[in-house]
């Protein structure tokens, strides 16, 4: 008998490699067509009213009381606008709870001046432990208001405060310098009027504010960034909402609700001990924690996702900033991952267990270093000549064509469905992004959310510098 | 297997890029098609609103009306949202005239969901037999938004709404505990308190559904429904109870005090909340030391609402309260120190 030579070996562990990463390219555009699909029915069964006062009329009076929960660290700029859009919701009962978490700068002191604050008691349940609180405050001129003043505990235990002093049955976490459109709320809250006594939770949609009009804390004007990287992002945030987030919704596999805009029965967070301290990805585990809590005690709930109601957000311009968000989004979805490990594939979790941790191990766990390994691999072996012509070509396929397809697809649901782009050119020019996205921007994501991995296993923690440029009035 | 990965994407792409070129033609002459819409539609409005000031004769709104029957019942569907009174009988007439109800029932066998929801909320605006008729039809509708809504208009019409029907349609994991058919269930409530008070006691029903009787069998303010919801108190569903103290807190009748005192003890922590809410609301003072027991509740809500009620309960609950902020027991200190601090009263 022969031994294979080291050749040999060499060139069949590099075929070995190149058809594991072309079968997993394989299964994560699979994944994205039928992700698809399930979005394109779900648009058409449930098309928007986008008349306000038609909502108003249908809704208005069956509509939960609402709070507004708005954890603030270090956010004097924009905070007073913030609460002040916020403040103007059109919404029949809500109240709006900011959470001062330990600001350095004067978020405080601006919040007291632009609304007189005054200080004042309040009985709350303690179901959540928290940081201290060291003084709760009510608005003069506008009673809806509740500030908070605590301790640094991060933005999870901040939440967490929000909830206990809350006393609406449902409660909306919102990022203080995003923008809530003024019927999200009436929109989003929907859901809870149809299932009130299963609906657990709602997801909306977050979009890119840069290049927005923004007067007073309200988006005026709808427009595309000029920053490539924010333009990226953009058809980025329309993937991943109106494609990825309506199809699992459908599918009732949601495993995430943006923490920037999302809406809870608060009794069910309590129940599950509220948001997890020491996690970088606290919406992604909040969620999950809530599919557990149900699963186990095998009681009907939903989660789902609602792409109507719209919350801006502000998205870094710089690739520096963009990739320490992009590294922790990835650690936090490691974290929630491996936290939860035991869920996956389990039957006792049904569709959780095996769609949704399926989708989240083959697209956030084996997805980017096996694209990495790609991105190194292919060209090298192409270069040495070990690499059929059909193999590149399906590389090259599942890496950019594909790629390009599901990007075009979901601003082609954008249109046909939601149009809130208001030029025909902003369509072309989205377009244009969606295709140069996959050629470095993609790539480059990868590599943070390798980075990502390298410092979940490191075991790094906290969020890192993010500095906000703010809503610049066009 | 790897050419058709190649191939599959490059046609699909090009598919992708057409579809979006398409899209944008689209747009450019649809923005010329939505300006003309919107320039119809105001010159309608301002046709309307001259003729219902007398500036226009009957046949030149008629004309108007018939001109493009969308745009047309786009525009009654806004101006019935705010126009009242003669105007809008007025209006009605005009649009009966024109046939728009019979537009707007055959908008109620449309394909698209909006549309028959549309007719099935519009058409309350134009009674007649043939609209209960068709509402009634709508009810059956397999979409829950179109088949409430027609319950809806049915209910504002004066129509007995086929209640078991109505459940059936909406059975499933949910489905009957949904806000909006409560809605309708309150809406019916004046000409059907018997019905309602069948679903109540129908011990087979989801408790939810029996709740949404209760809470729509509350609304009517009829005190003849205290004594039938009092009996519900000692229902084996937590949602029924539930339903029974937040209903005759609503109905604020000392009639209910009997169930109330009972439900005060539920084991079920909302049961008790609502039940000490409810002793508020009525002003059952000789619940007094009832409630500051439940100042010492294990659940919170049940201590806050206790608390609440106690400083609704006039002089002698305000006493109870500041003797409570005094007391020994920590728990029932706090709160009792907080209401009155909320309250302004400490």
């Amino acid at each position: 008998m022969t031994w294979p030579t080291v050749n040999e070996v060499a060139q069949i562990l590099l075929q070995v490699m190149i058809t594991i990463i072309i079968a997993t390219g394989l299964l994560q555009n699979g994944l994205y067509m039928l992700q698809l699909w399930l979005a394109l029915r779900s648009l058409r069964i449930n098309r928007p009213e986008r008349r306000l006062g038609l909502l108003w009329r249908r809704y208005a009076e069956l509509s939960p009381p609402v709070a507004l929960l708005l954890p603030a660290f270090n956010e004097e700029r924009s905070i007073v606008d913030s609460l002040r859009s916020m403040l103007a919701m059109n919404y029949p009962s809500f109240e709006v709870i900011a959470i001062n978490d330990g600001s350095t700068d004067a978020t405080l002191a601006a919040l007291i001046e632009a609304f007189e604050l005054e200080p004042v008691q309040r009985s709350y349940e303690e179901a959540i432990q928290h940081q201290p609180i060291l003084g709760l405050y009510r608005s003069r001129i506008d009673p809806k208001l509740l500030v908070i003043d605590k301790g640094r505990g991060g933005k999870a235990d901040a939440l967490n405060a929000g909830i206990n002093l809350s006393r609406a049955p449902i409660f909306c976490a919102i990022d203080a310098d995003s923008i809530l459109e003024s019927d999200a709320l009436l929109r989003a809250v929907r859901p809870f009027i149809d299932e009130p006594t299963r609906m657990a939770a709602v997801g909306g949609t977050i979009r890119i504010a840069n290049g927005c009009r923004v007067d007073a804390g309200r988006v005026t004007g709808i427009g595309l960034p000029r920053n490539m990287l924010a333009l990226f992002q953009t058809v980025e945030y329309l993937r991943a909402f109106l494609m990825a987030r309506l199809a699992w919704s459908r599918l009732k596999t949601l495993t995430i609700i943006s923490g920037a805009f999302g809406l809870f029965r608060r009794q069910v967070v309590v129940d599950v001990g509220g948001y997890t301290l020491g996690t970088v990805g606290e919406d992604f585990d909040l969620v999950v924690k809530i599919h557990r809590h149900f699963r186990d005690r095998r009681e009907e709930y939903a989660i789902t996702f609602v792409p109507q109601p719209v919350c801006w957000t502000e998205a870094p311009e710089s690739w520096r900033v963009l990739g320490r968000q992009r590294s922790r989004w990835q650690r936090g979805a490691l974290e929630t991952f491996f936290r939860n490990k035991d869920m996956l594939f389990r039957p006792r979790y049904g569709r959780i267990g095996t769609l949704g941790f399926g989708h989240v191990l083959l697209v956030d766990v084996i997805g980017p270093p096996v694209e990495v390994l790609g991105y190194m691999l292919v060209p090298l072996m192409w270069a040495l000549g070990l690499l059929a012509p059909e193999y590149l070509l399906a590389y090259l396929a599942l890496t950019f064509v594909y790629g390009i397809f599901v990007s075009v697809s979901s601003l082609i649901l954008e249109e046909i469905e939601l149009q809130r782009y208001p030029r025909a050119r902003d369509l072309l020019i989205l377009t244009t992004a969606a295709v140069l996205e996959n050629f470095g921007y993609r790539q480059i994501n990868n590599l943070w959310r390798v980075r990502g991995f390298w410092q979940f296993f490191r075991g790094e923690q906290g969020w890192g510098i993010m500095p906000r440029v703010g809503f610049k009035p066009r | 297997m790897l050419w058709a990965i190649w191939f599959g994407s490059v046609v699909m792409v090009g598919v992708a890029l057409t579809i979006v070129v398409c899209l944008v033609m689209v747009r450019v002459v649809g923005r010329g098609w939505a300006a003309g819409r919107e320039r119809q539609q105001a010159a309608l409005l301002e046709t309307l609103l001259a003729w219902l000031d007398g500036r226009h004769t009957d046949e030149e709104a008629h004309a108007a009306l018939t001109v493009n029957i969308h745009i047309t019942i786009e525009l009654l569907t806004r101006i019935f949202e705010i126009v009242r009174g003669e105007d809008q009988e007025r209006l009605a007439a005009l649009a009966d005239d024109a046939r728009i109800p019979l537009h707007l029932r055959r908008m109620l066998k449309s394909r698209a969901v909006i549309q028959r929801l549309t007719a099935a909320e519009t058409l309350v605006w134009f009674p007649s037999d043939e609209t209960r008729w068709a509402l009634h039809d709508a009810i059956g509708d397999p979409v829950a938004d179109v088949s409430l809504a027609a319950g809806a208009s049915l209910a504002r019409l004066g129509e007995k709404l086929p209640m078991d029907r109505l459940l059936t349609m909406r059975q499933g994991p949910g489905a009957e505990s949904s806000r909006r058919l409560e809605d309708v269930l309150i809406r019916a409530a004046p000409r059907q308190i018997d019905d309602l008070g069948d679903i109540a006691c129908d011990s087979s029903r989801p408790g939810r559904a029996r709740a949404g009787a209760i809470e729509a069998m509350a609304q009517t303010g009829t005190l003849d429904v205290v004594a039938p919801i009092a009996m519900l108190a000692g229902s084996l569903s937590p949602a029924v109870r539930t339903a029974v103290a937040h209903a005759l807190g609503v109905l604020r009748h000392p009639d209910g005090s009997k169930a109330i005192t009972k439900l005060l003890d539920d084991p079920h922590w909302e049961v008790r909340a609502e039940a000490a809410e409810a002793v508020g609301r009525i002003g059952l003072v000789p619940l007094t030391r009832r409630l500051m027991l439940l100042l010492t509740d294990e659940a919170w809500w049940v201590r806050f609402r206790a608390g609440e009620s106690l400083a609704d309960l006039g002089a002698p609950g305000l006493e109870a309260l500041q003797h409570a902020a005094t007391s020994g027991n920590a728990v029932a200190s706090r709160m009792a120190q907080l209401v009155l601090a909320e309250r302004g009263l400490s």
